[in-house]
């Protein structure tokens, strides 16, 4: 696995923000809420959650909306947005580091920074609840000998992403896939990334949770 | 003291603690292992720091930006809107109070209170429940008597995080006893995060908003002894 970095962002306009890096996949987001919701979006019963997916470069195109969309869902979930009824909480995520070819689906070790650092901004914002913690990890494969590799490396052409396993960590349950996306074959192999991958997502969960140990700045 | 993420579990058998009182950041959740419901785990539902008293109180203590009302808060508001009855006023969270015209002290019917929209208020939120919107009020609804509360004219305010606004309405907070040795200043201290001073002077004025600033920042969690040399080098008036 690449070395990790996170960053507690000190975004001065959003409620919460955070910086999360695989290596040079980097990503930075900024959550806001709960804040005034429109008419047209409110629920009576629950938060509204909205992702923003924007790349490096250009506007959104359809896969960062698809991305975004996928988030919302598994995150909606996560969140106890029964909490606060009829308000909104926004995230917006931006990718640092050179997005795929437009029209090229967000997959690999992109997908899994962008979700760290969601769940790295929800965390910092403290300000909607959750019912955990989810981190993901993506899976590669090394295209000679055919192992399975933890955190491809998009710029190393001896591997390629085959996957990406996001987990749903609290301490009253087992930890749970709430996120999959996968190329490879499934079967044995496909058990075998997605135990490669919880054992990496843990790695994640245990430095996030370091950080927040030594950074006290973050919370008095 | 310990810090938790969410999804941690703060008390597995709650059954065994008499009387529990949980506070912000935990939650009580059914779990399929627990046999009775009174025998759910209690999780934490945000990060921070475990506090208790005496092993009956619990809560996650973390500093946050975003207000979210709670009966009995007092806050720093701005005017938005006037309608028939009342004013909307902007308190900082996901929806806007409402302040009744009568909640003044002495307010009639006749004798109406002239508040411009952008005037400042200091408040109590007398409602806040998640699923209406938060009133709130400028006197105390046993004496009549506006009790400080009311509109805050000139002055200037800031605004900081929530937990240093806290910190500084008890007094164990130095900044701003400190200040006070050097110079006189009113101030109004809102939970919600904002802060309303007035100095006879701008440079005075200037030195407040530099030192709130500066102690929801690099000053956080600072002893006293520290508090009162960054006052001695920063602050000659």
């Amino acid at each position: 696995m690449r070395p990790m970095s996170l960053q507690w962002a000190g975004l001065s306009r959003a409620d919460g923000g955070a910086r999360f890096a695989f290596g040079r996949t980097e990503a930075l987001a900024s959550v806001s809420g709960p804040i005034e919701v429109r008419l047209t979006s409110e629920y009576p019963s629950r938060a509204t959650l909205d992702v923003i997916v924007r790349p490096l470069v250009g506007v959104p195109g359809t896969c960062e909306k698809l991305f975004g969309k996928r988030l919302q869902q598994v995150f909606e979930q996560v969140l106890l947005l029964n909490q606060h009824p009829r308000t909104l909480v926004q995230v917006v995520l931006q990718s640092l580091s050179s997005s795929p070819p437009p029209g090229s689906a967000i997959t690999g070790s992109v997908a899994a920074t962008l979700i760290n650092v969601t769940s790295l901004a929800l965390l910092h914002a403290a300000s909607i609840p959750m019912r955990g913690v989810v981190c993901a990890v993506a899976v590669g494969k090394e295209r000679i000998t055919g192992n399975l590799v933890l955190d491809p490396d998009p710029l190393r052409m001896d591997q390629e992403s085959i996957g990406c396993f996001g987990f749903l960590f609290s301490e009253s349950n087992e930890p749970q896939a709430v996120w999959t996306d996968w190329t490879g074959r499934f079967g044995q192999e496909y058990h075998n990334a997605l135990n490669l991958s919880r054992s990496g997502a843990l790695l994640v969960v245990e430095s996030l949770r370091r950080s927040l140990q030594t950074d006290s700045m973050d919370i008095s | 003291m310990s810090v938790v993420l969410p999804g941690d579990i703060v008390l597995a058998r709650p059954n065994a603690h008499s009387a529990l009182k949980l506070g912000p950041g935990l939650l009580q959740i059914s779990s399929p292992l627990s046999l009775s419901s009174g025998d759910d785990p209690i999780i934490a539902t945000r990060p921070g720091l475990l506090k208790n008293i005496g092993g009956k109180q619990w809560w996650v203590e973390r500093n946050l930006v975003r207000y979210t009302p709670s009966t009995g808060e007092s806050v720093v508001g701005i005017i938005t809107a006037k309608h028939s009855n009342g004013f909307r006023v902007d308190i900082g969270s996901a929806h806007q109070a409402s302040l009744d015209e009568l909640a003044f002290e002495s307010a009639t019917k006749r004798n109406r209170v002239n508040l411009k929209i952008g005037a400042l208020i200091y408040a109590r939120v007398c409602l806040a429940h998640r699923d209406m919107e938060p009133e709130i009020e400028c006197v105390d609804p046993t004496t009549h008597k506006s009790d400080g509360f009311g509109e805050l004219k000139s002055g200037f305010m800031v605004t900081c995080s929530l937990g240093l606004a806290r910190s500084l309405l008890s007094n164990s907070h130095p900044l701003l006893r400190f200040i006070g040795a050097r110079f006189p200043f009113e101030v109004a201290i809102g939970t919600n995060g904002r802060v309303w001073f007035k100095a006879s002077e701008v440079k005075q004025t200037a030195c407040l908003a530099r030192a709130i600033e500066w102690a929801d920042g690099e000053g956080e969690g600072l002893s006293e002894g520290a508090v009162r040399k960054w006052i001695e080098a920063n602050i000659d008036v």
